[in-house]
């Protein structure tokens, strides 16, 4: 990889310049990249996007719109697809971003309600997961920028589980993300230190191994006669200290693909995503991963995107009930973009990542984005924004724009899975898979 | 009393209530008729007293600790300035708090970072105490290059044109190190060579290197772990007989500048001696102390044994004692005995109910003193828990009542998410922010540590201000001199009185563009009346910003609109009245007269009772009886971390009763819920109602 040095001076004000962990990797630690799994990343974006510059006019190759040719070079590898719904994304009485954003991944109705009794589906990367991450030392990672709590309930009498995760691995199962670049950095890398022997490495894989055990004999013991409800709690943590066992024994004892040198504390929100670019890129190139989520902000999010352009003024959110306002509208395509921009940069890195045969990690991959809602004013949840990138191991033919009017998106999914090689045979309100020919 | 009675009549007209004020009975818990098998029929239980034959406990399910309670947990345990709690995922709320036990779940990323957090915090804890500054050198010629024409002569690397050397090193203690460079050039051209110290990525500093070897120094702040050194030379130049090149000799990081006082690190807290002298017998007692504190409650010696293993298996592969301490206790930070807060079924032990008042009043761990009076049993008896909580409100810790339950209460934490319009309000900036949250800590703050009555939140006609506020309020001349200083300042003649009309409060009840009726009315119905309206019915759009008929000008009028319709009257009435009389104030909590131009108009009407403006309604809510009893209400969930039913009715209304009777008094309801049977018991499950 050329990298332009006089591209990293002279940031005085920069808080990192990128990509930093590529010049950082020792050469002797540069595994050969990973052979055939297929990798699906799922990403979130919310309040709708504007769709009249969204949609291209045209089908077929060749196609282009306002907000989609900020794609850039990645144009070529994008899948568009239009006019698909997610009915099970409409909320009973008010609440789109909630019922939409729990219905996302999931294409079912969840249960509308702020306290415990949440109820959805499993979402589809939670369906891959287990297929494709068998021997990867993490099943999925599920990213984002926003994390946080709010006072109050999130969304209209939705509960925040709703809102602030796509990933569920049951029905009341959300997977929180990690939204601390830090935090992924450790988990990926999980302190390695390069000046360590392969000796110490193995006894600190041991010493972690027995600490589990020991905690694992003691948490069933008190599991004698309990209550059913403690129970369930204790079985909430007892299936989480399971995933970690694995997680630990996956770990491996000998030199990291991934590069030590820890992301700085301090980041603006551009920071962060690009910081959590490269990490995901990390975790994939270094096959720790198969299957990743990442909301690029939590449902209803109430952003500033003045970092973007000054001229933007008030939240996302807000912005988004545009109330037909022209201004509104040009602010919105500006967010857009934004959005698509760093979708396509996930796909330009994984693209640069080229094995013999010449295949690049984005051929392997299919990475997805859409929106809980299609127009953030009206709140519709028909004639939602998609765009597909990658190749799915060869499955998808990209490069094209489609029409697909008025069938489930869980059509789409349906689809999606067979392409990384998950097979089911219905999924959500699926009436079957969608041709995407 | 007639308005409040009239208040509550209008209440129940919204969800079709019984004459007595109390929803229907097909809405109300299964149990509330059944009280007479409430107890275990725990013998020594009944004996202590007879409370549990008049109230029903209720059952609340295990809790797992919330992340503030863990991140204080951890520090009042271990003593570690670390705080990788905060790493972990948001809770959800439930009941408006977030605190509640069937909502906190417990996914597998917690477990996950719940062990790094152990071995985080351990290590760090466990670092024998600096008494000198380190250096962590990497020697030029051991440096891995990029350089295409480096070599190394004499120790020293040249760097013939341009690249990058790098080094990787572990740094024990996070702190103030100084990064040196030591390195010369050989001259060439029109300037020095240059090379630019980097760190973890990011560049630092460039230098203008001289013909003889010097030190080159930046200083840098670490944390303990692994860091990227690197040297990177940019400005090659060849053009013969000219050639300036680069010499690194090593690159190091020398420190922390902050030496260990060995009293006052975390080692000499938490381990029984010091690091020379840790042996077995030390490693033991060390373990006996912290395992009871831990888990809450007496450890026997087969347990601390059988911690002890973890110990000795890691000392036989080959780990320094330090190290092998750490293992016992990363595994009392992972046990579920520490994670939740476990408890059984019945009249609750001491060390369940000295738990729930540590995390109830301080949100962290009972001290050793709750502990012991735990052991001792004094908290079997009401009169021992009131003597408790007096003591525990005395101490600085209660303040987690101002940050934690009045953060969530008064929506105070709210305020840190608003981001009123810049375009609209644009005196709003952070300055202002931060005095808005600091008023309502510290109004909220004194009917937590003060001895006043709590109706007084709302006819209190007083507040807080430093400079900043009080020229936002218009009272620049009754405030402080400075943004620094805090003064207690009048109300008087100013149309505001109590908490309805503080800025912070106000202003998360605003959108970014204006004020809202609706919220505002909502949050008063709920929070403070524990009345809240139902959600719209489906189909309903949000509220068109132009009237198309062109009369409404203000949002009252606006919204006056919905009461046209009989569908929305119902809830609208009651809602949007508050919010009506709350209109002489903006989106940022400023006093105004006029909306869009138009004149206001502050009049409203509840029931048969009319009003006018915010200090009329303040006292109106002021004597409505549903205001004691919801302070009660939403002070016993939080207390509980479960959402209250109508099993719960003769609790709350015994508590509610008592509350009353003591002037409304704060502390005094505080130790009203610590003694109801709701706190000291649990219920065993029932079939059919968890």
């Amino acid at each position: 990889m050329i990298v332009n040095r006089r591209s990293f001076i002279g940031g005085a004000g920069a808080l990192v310049a990128l990509p930093f962990l590529a010049s950082l990797f020792p050469r002797r630690a540069r595994a050969a990249l990973p052979p055939q799994p297929r990798r699906l990343i799922c990403m979130y974006a919310p309040n709708g996007m504007h769709m009249p510059s969204w949609t291209p006019a045209s089908e077929g190759a060749g196609w282009s719109s306002l907000i989609l040719d900020d794609l850039g070079d990645m144009k070529a590898h994008a899948l568009v697809v239009s006019g698909l719904q997610n009915l099970p994304g409409r909320p009973d009485g008010i609440g789109d971003h909630g019922a939409g954003t729990g219905a996302y991944l999931t294409c079912t109705h969840v249960a509308k309600t702020e306290g415990d009794d949440i109820q959805n589906g499993v979402s589809i990367d939670q369906l891959a997961a287990p297929v494709l991450g068998a021997g990867a030392r993490f099943q999925s990672l599920e990213l984002g920028l926003e994390g946080g709590g709010s006072v109050g309930g999130c969304d209209s009498g939705y509960s925040c589980a709703y809102t602030r995760n796509i990933a569920w691995a049951g029905p009341k199962t959300p997977l929180p993300q990690i939204a601390n670049p830090r935090v992924l950095f450790d988990r990926l890398v999980a302190g390695t230190d390069p000046n360590e022997t392969a000796a110490v490495r193995l006894r600190r894989k041991t010493q972690r191994k027995s600490v589990l055990d020991w905690v694992k004999a003691d948490a069933n013991s008190l599991d004698v006669r309990l209550a059913s409800d403690d129970r369930q709690k204790l079985d909430e943590y007892l299936t989480g200290l399971r995933k970690l066992e694995e997680t630990i024994a996956l770990a491996s004892t000998e030199a990291a693909c991934a590069a030590p040198g820890e992301p700085p504390a301090g980041y603006d929100t551009q920071a962060q995503m690009d910081l959590m670019i490269e990490l995901l890129v990390m975790a994939l190139r270094c096959d720790l991963t198969r299957v990743a989520t990442f909301m690029l902000a939590n449902a209803g999010s109430g952003r500033s995107y003045a970092f973007v352009d000054p001229t933007i003024v008030g939240g996302h959110h807000d912005l988004s009930h545009h109330m037909d306002n022209p201004e509104n509208f040009r602010q919105l395509e500006i967010i857009d973009r934004w959005e698509v921009r760093q979708v396509a940069q996930l796909a330009r890195r994984l693209h640069a990542e080229v094995d013999e045969t010449g295949a690049s990690l984005l051929d392997q991959s299919l990475i997805y984005l859409s929106s809980e809602i299609s127009d953030g004013n009206s709140h519709t949840h028909t004639d939602l924004p998609v765009v597909l990138l990658g190749k799915a191991g060869g499955s998808i033919q990209p490069g094209r724009h489609i029409r697909r009017a008025e069938q489930p998106m869980a059509n789409l999914f349906v689809s999606m899975l067979a392409s990384v090689g998950v097979d089911v045979a219905s999924f959500g309100d699926s009436t079957g898979s969608l041709d995407l020919g | 009393m007639r308005g409040a009675a009239i208040l509550m009549g209008w209440a129940c007209a919204l969800a079709a209530c019984d004459e007595a004020g109390k929803p229907p009975p097909d809405e109300r818990d299964a149990t509330t008729s059944d009280t007479t098998t409430a107890t275990s029929g725990d013998a020594t239980g009944d004996a202590r007293d007879g409370y549990y034959a008049v109230q029903t406990p209720g059952r609340v399910v295990w809790r797992r600790l919330n992340r503030l309670e863990y991140r204080n947990t951890v520090h009042d345990l271990l003593h570690s300035d670390l705080d990788p709690g905060a790493d972990l995922p948001a809770d959800d709320t439930g009941y408006g708090f977030d605190n509640i036990a069937s909502v906190l779940t417990l996914s597998p990323l917690h477990l996950e970072l719940y062990e790094r957090a152990a071995r985080i915090v351990t290590s760090d804890v466990l670092r024998p105490p600096v008494t000198a500054p380190t250096r962590y050198v990497v020697e030029g010629e051991a440096a891995e290059s990029t350089v295409e024409y480096g070599s190394v002569i004499d120790g020293v690397y040249l760097m013939g044109s341009g690249g990058t050397l790098t080094g990787h090193v572990t740094v024990a203690r996070g702190g103030s190190y100084t990064y040196t460079l030591r390195g010369y050039e050989t001259h060439g051209g029109d300037e020095a060579a240059k090379l630019t110290l980097w760190l973890d990525g990011a560049p630092l500093t460039t230098f203008d290197m001289s013909e003889t070897a010097a030190d080159y120094t930046v200083q840098v702040q670490l944390d303990a772990g692994v860091h990227a050194l690197q040297v990177e030379y940019s400005n090659d130049f060849y053009d013969p007989p000219a050639d300036r090149n680069a010499w690194v000799d090593w690159f190091a990081l020398d420190g922390p500048a902050e030496l260990d006082v060995y009293d006052q690190t975390p080692w000499s807290r938490v381990v029984v001696c010091t690091p020379d002298a840790l042996d077995r017998a030390c490693a033991r007692a060390t373990v006996a102390e912290l395992a009871p504190r831990a888990w809450r409650h007496p450890v026997d010696d087969a347990t601390l044994d059988s911690l002890m293993g973890l110990y000795d298996d890691a000392i036989a592969g080959g780990a320094p004692a330090a190290e092998a301490l750490g293992l016992p206790i990363q595994a009392l930070l992972l046990s579920p005995r520490f994670v939740f807060k476990v408890e059984g079924d019945g009249p609750l032990d001491g060390y369940a109910i000295a738990t729930r008042l540590a995390y109830f009043i301080w949100s962290t761990m009972p001290d050793d003193l709750l502990l012991s009076d735990a052991a001792a049993g004094k908290l079997d008896t009401p009169a021992g828990i009131s003597d408790e909580v007096a003591r525990m409100l005395a101490d600085p810790k209660a303040e987690a009542l101002v940050q934690s339950y009045g953060g969530q209460w008064l929506y105070i934490r709210d305020v840190a998410n608003v981001f009123p319009d810049p375009n609209i309000f644009a005196e709003f900036d952070e300055p202002l922010r931060v005095a808005m949250v600091e008023e309502l800590q510290r109004f909220f703050r004194s009917f937590v540590f003060e001895d006043r009555s709590l109706l007084e939140l709302l006819t209190s006609h007083e507040s807080w201000m430093n400079r900043r506020l009080a020229e936002h309020y218009g009272l620049e001349a009754r405030g402080p001199a400075t943004d620094d200083q805090w003064a207690r300042v009048s109300l008087e003649g100013t149309g505001r009185q109590g908490l309805l009309t503080q800025a912070g409060l106000l202003t998360a009840l605003s959108t970014p563009f204006r004020t809202s009726i609706v919220r505002r009315g909502k949050w008063v119905l709920t929070q403070l009346l524990c009345d809240e309206p139902p959600p719209p019915p489906p189909g309903v759009q949000g509220l068109l910003e132009t009237d198309p008929s062109g009369v409404a000008h203000t949002l009252r009028e606006k919204m006056e609109l919905h009461l046209t319709r009989e569908d929305c009257k119902t809830c609208h009435e009651s809602m949007d009245a508050v919010g009506f009389a709350l209109e002489g104030f903006d989106g940022i909590g400023r006093t105004r007269t006029s909306d869009n131009g138009y004149p206001l108009d502050l009049s409203a009407t509840l029931g048969d009772t009319s009003f006018h403006g915010a200090q009329e309604l303040s006292d109106l809510l002021a004597q409505d009886p549903r205001l004691p009893r919801c302070a009660v209400s939403k002070l016993m969930t939080y207390a509980l971390g479960r959402g209250l039913k109508g099993s719960d009715d003769q609790a709350l209304d015994q508590a509610a009763a008592a509350f009353v009777a003591s002037d409304y008094r704060f502390a005094k309801l505080v130790a009203i819920v610590a003694t109801s049977a709701p706190f000291r018991a649990r219920d065993p499950e029932t079939g059919g109602n968890p």
